[in-house]
């Protein structure tokens, strides 16, 4: 008898088909681990730390925690003359009006704008109430009251208001690349050159679009102010250099420059919902709505999760662009989280509360993703499923 | 072809058995100097590394260059990384970061034994502003760290084309103006479209053509007009935050404001987006502008218009403040120095690494530097003849950077700690109140934020007397 050679069994086929597979994804496992995973654990581990990048660094405990964490609210009532007991107001830049004088005051005019005193209740000065070195995050005043929402860090509790205002632009800018991408989904002349168009800010780099920004938005001689003027609209308005404009002014920006990318995404799924859904509910008598509404809304669920999902990590992830253009203000009105994180380790050398902040910002993401994934199971449509 | 090889070989194995005898005593030892990269400093200093590495042998410097945005950051991760430069650009805005942690290697013997440093011949605010006492904490005195590149003092400059075409006297270069001069000249300057001044009937504020004064926009650019007025921001130990209880500074502050509400004669925040009041005046908008020394050389070959300098105004108390006695400018002035990094070949060999400090701030170097309209030579001697004051050259009044570089003083960051870490945010809180939007006196803004600066104060020294207390 001939012994022929054992055939390979299938279990060390197996075993050999998962060494393979092993070694295909090594070099972005081992980047992941060297790269990724280890600074993770380490910035964990340090934001339990005091580490100034020039000496060893010294364990803190939660000292950085907490110091995130010390948050107040605190509620004033009208201030009052101590000797008198007069409830006092603030008549423009002027404080402690007693109410005796109040008629009077209103009488004047303000030496600044020469129209009347524009006068208010007057409260004691934040430091005052607040808690010892405890700044001003936010205050909502109601009939002689008022509420202070106080914070050790007011910086970062602004900056994160900030960063999450500002994701506002992630659904309206989807919205506008659904719109684009429908529209050069038609048969249109010259529809691939405006497909290239529309893509191009993707290409070019945040710094260079970031200026020409700068330019558009100046009130003087940029581009915008001029177009709203020449429709008739005021064309003085102050954007990036106005606290109440700085933040709408980023996003316009923000969804110009992710416009292209989500844009692409969508055309691409549209090509890819399936026609034979669209006759059926021609055949149905849907109209155009009705198609939109039943057809490709569902069809491109997934495609919407994905850009809403990846729109809104990059959103938090917002540095470069206020960093560039506004640094931050005017005030703190356009401070990002990724700002005050870089602030606080390379400038303040504070590396243990800068990697705390970080794990804070982390986990704020984690927790909407998982969020964003709950929520994804009642609207997200995959096309397996619907033959279910 | 085998002959050819093996002679190839034979000759190379030769090359090789010889070569560690012939460099055996003169192999120059290996250093990097890191500054700033920019394209006129990076030409200067590498020629200046040229000479000193032709005329020392024992030694081979290597220039290498970092974008100023990010060279703090740069030194700082190389630095814990284990593999910092030999010698860096070290500013004084950073050197209260660096120098208590141990980063820095003292240089005061060398500076003692030195035959080419004459401390009693350069301007003192240089040296000065680079010492600090381990024992007590305190800045400005103590063993010494660091020799400046330079130092950069301020001045007032002028757009002289400005001022002859709108027909308003040029103010005297010797004498620095009053702050009501300084108003009257910037009235005169500022023009709206129609060719009207801001004291005119009809003035249209949002079409303003050309400016009296910029700079104002600028929260840290107070200071020039608070040292002006005899005012600071902290006490002289640079522990405790007076601001708010200083008089002088309360007025200067207001000032300010008023230049931009009252007097309407700099840029409203609307015409300073995107641009920058630096901007404006290189574009011939500004008649005058706040800069410093530093701006010289950019200015000989980008303005198309005459200019010049005048020192700043002093302020209305009558007092200024001045490093000097017998002053009558006041201001603030800049300076980088030039230190030996812990934990590098350099720190090991101080001597050798102090050598090239030496040479940037001795006269050769600083005469150098000069001539490439760079900076003003640190020996006063020096900087007082036509190697600096280059006649013929702009600005024609190079003579008032002489006095003010005498008598300006460094300012605060140079002696505490981490000072644009926490002073920036509440002081550009009470700057945008009371200078931008004009909705608080400066009396009032200034006593809003002083307990938040005195908190930053406060944290920026315990991490220094940590650090002392714990090395």
């Amino acid at each position: 008898m001939i012994r022929l050679r054992p055939r390979l069994s299938q279990a060390s086929n197996t075993r050999r088909e998962a060494l393979w597979a092993w070694l295909f994804i090594l070099p972005v496992t081992a980047g992941f681990l060297l790269f990724v995973l280890g600074p993770m654990l380490a910035s964990l581990a340090l934001s339990f730390t005091k580490w100034d990048l020039l000496s060893p660094a010294e364990w803190a405990g939660t000292t950085n925690w907490h110091s995130i964490f010390s948050v107040s609210v605190v509620h004033t009532p009208q201030a009052r003359d101590e000797a008198s007991g007069e409830l006092l107001f603030q008549c423009g830049r002027h404080r402690n009006v007693p109410a005796s004088e109040l008629a009077d005051w209103q009488q004047r005019n303000d030496e600044r704008s020469g129209e009347p005193f524009d006068c208010r209740p007057g409260y004691p000065r934040d430091r005052e109430v607040l808690p010892e070195r405890f700044g001003v995050v936010s205050e909502v005043t109601l009939f002689g009251n008022r509420w202070l929402l106080g914070a050790r860090d007011h910086v970062l509790w602004i900056a994160l208001f900030n960063t999450v205002y500002m994701l506002l632009a992630v659904p309206i800018g989807m919205a506008l690349a659904l719109a684009v991408a429908i529209v050069l989904n038609q048969q249109l002349r010259g529809r691939n050159l405006l497909r290239a168009v529309f893509y191009l800010p993707n290409v070019l780099p945040i710094a260079a679009t970031s200026v020409i920004w700068l330019w558009i938005f100046n009130p003087e001689f940029g581009i915008l102010n001029h177009l709203l003027g020449s429709m008739g609209l005021p064309a003085n308005g102050r954007w990036l250099s106005h606290q109440g404009t700085v933040k709408p002014s980023l996003m316009i920006m923000g969804i110009w420059s992710a416009l292209g990318f989500q844009m692409l995404i969508y055309l691409a799924a549209l090509q890819a919902v399936p026609a034979q859904l669209y006759e059926a509910a021609v055949i149905d008598g849907a109209g155009l709505w009705n198609r939109f509404r039943f057809v490709t809304w569902p069809s491109l669920s997934p495609t919407t999760f994905f850009l809403l999902v990846t729109g809104m990590i990059f959103g938090f992830q917002s540095f470069a662009q206020p960093y560039i253009m506004t640094r931050g203000g005017p005030g703190n009105a356009s401070r990002t989280v990724v700002m005050e994180i870089w602030k606080n380790g390379f400038a303040d050398l504070e590396m243990g509360y800068a990697s705390a902040q970080a794990w804070l910002l982390g986990v704020i993401i984690l927790l909407i993703t998982v969020a964003n994934f709950r929520l994804a199971r009642r609207w997200v449509f995959y096309e397996h499923e619907q033959h279910v | 072809m085998k002959r050819m090889v093996f002679f190839l070989f034979a000759t190379l194995l030769v090359c090789l058995a010889v070569a560690p005898l012939a460099a055996q005593d003169e192999e120059p030892l290996q250093l990097t100097y890191l500054h700033w990269a920019d394209p006129t400093a990076d030409v200067v200093f590498q020629e200046l590394i040229d000479q000193f590495n032709e005329a020392n042998p024992d030694v081979f410097i290597t220039l290498e260059g970092v974008p100023s945005a990010g060279y703090v950051d740069y030194l700082l991760t190389s630095i814990a990384g284990g593999t910092p430069p030999d010698i860096a650009l070290v500013a004084d805005g950073d050197f209260a970061v660096f120098a208590p942690r141990g980063a820095l290697v003292s240089i005061e013997e060398f500076v003692n034994a030195s035959e080419v440093i004459d401390l009693d011949a350069v301007w003192p605010s240089g040296p000065d502003r680079y010492r600090f006492d381990p024992e007590t904490g305190a800045f400005m005195t103590g063993p010494i760290y660091e020799l400046p590149r330079d130092v950069g003092p301020t001045a007032l400059y002028i757009n002289v084309d400005l001022f002859n075409e709108l027909g308003v006297p040029l103010p005297d270069p010797n004498v620095p103006m009053t702050w009501d001069q300084l108003v009257e000249t910037g009235i005169a300057l500022t023009t709206d479209a129609n060719g009207l001044h801001p004291n005119e009937e009809g003035f249209d504020a949002d079409n303003v053509e050309t400016f009296g004064l910029g700079t104002l926009t600028v929260p840290g650019w107070g200071l020039g007009p608070i040292f002006g007025n005899g005012g600071h921001y902290v006490s002289e130990d640079g522990r405790t935050w007076i601001a708010h209880e200083d008089q002088n500074t309360i007025d200067a502050i207001q000032f300010l404001s008023d230049l931009n509400h009252v007097h309407r004669i700099t840029p409203p925040p609307g015409v300073l987006e995107g641009i920058n009041v630096w901007d404006l005046f290189n574009t011939g908008r500004v008649g005058m502008n706040w800069n410093g020394r530093w701006a010289t050389t950019g200015f000989r070959d980008t303005l198309d218009f005459e200019w010049d300098v005048r020192p700043f105004p002093v302020g209305s108390s009558g007092e200024i403040r001045a490093f000097a006695e017998g002053c009558s400018v006041s201001g603030w002035s800049g300076s980088v120095g030039l230190a030996i990094i812990a934990g590098s070949t350099g720190a090991e060999n101080p001597e050798k690494a102090y050598r090239f400090i030496e040479f940037i701030y001795g006269p050769d170097g600083q005469l150098a530097q000069a001539a490439l309209g760079y900076n003003i030579p640190a020996q006063m001697e020096l900087a007082n003849t036509d190697a600096f004051l280059q006649p013929g050259q702009m600005p024609a009044n190079s003579q008032v950077f002489l006095e003010t570089t005498r008598c300006q003083l460094p300012g605060p960051w140079s002696f505490v700690p981490h000072w644009f870490v926490w002073q920036p945010e509440p002081w550009g809180r009470m700057w945008q109140a009371v200078v931008v939007e004009n909705s608080a006196f400066a009396e009032d803004a200034l006593l809003d934020v002083a307990g938040d600066l005195q908190a930053g104060l406060d944290d920026a020294w315990a991490t220094i007397d940590e650090q002392r207390m714990g090395g």
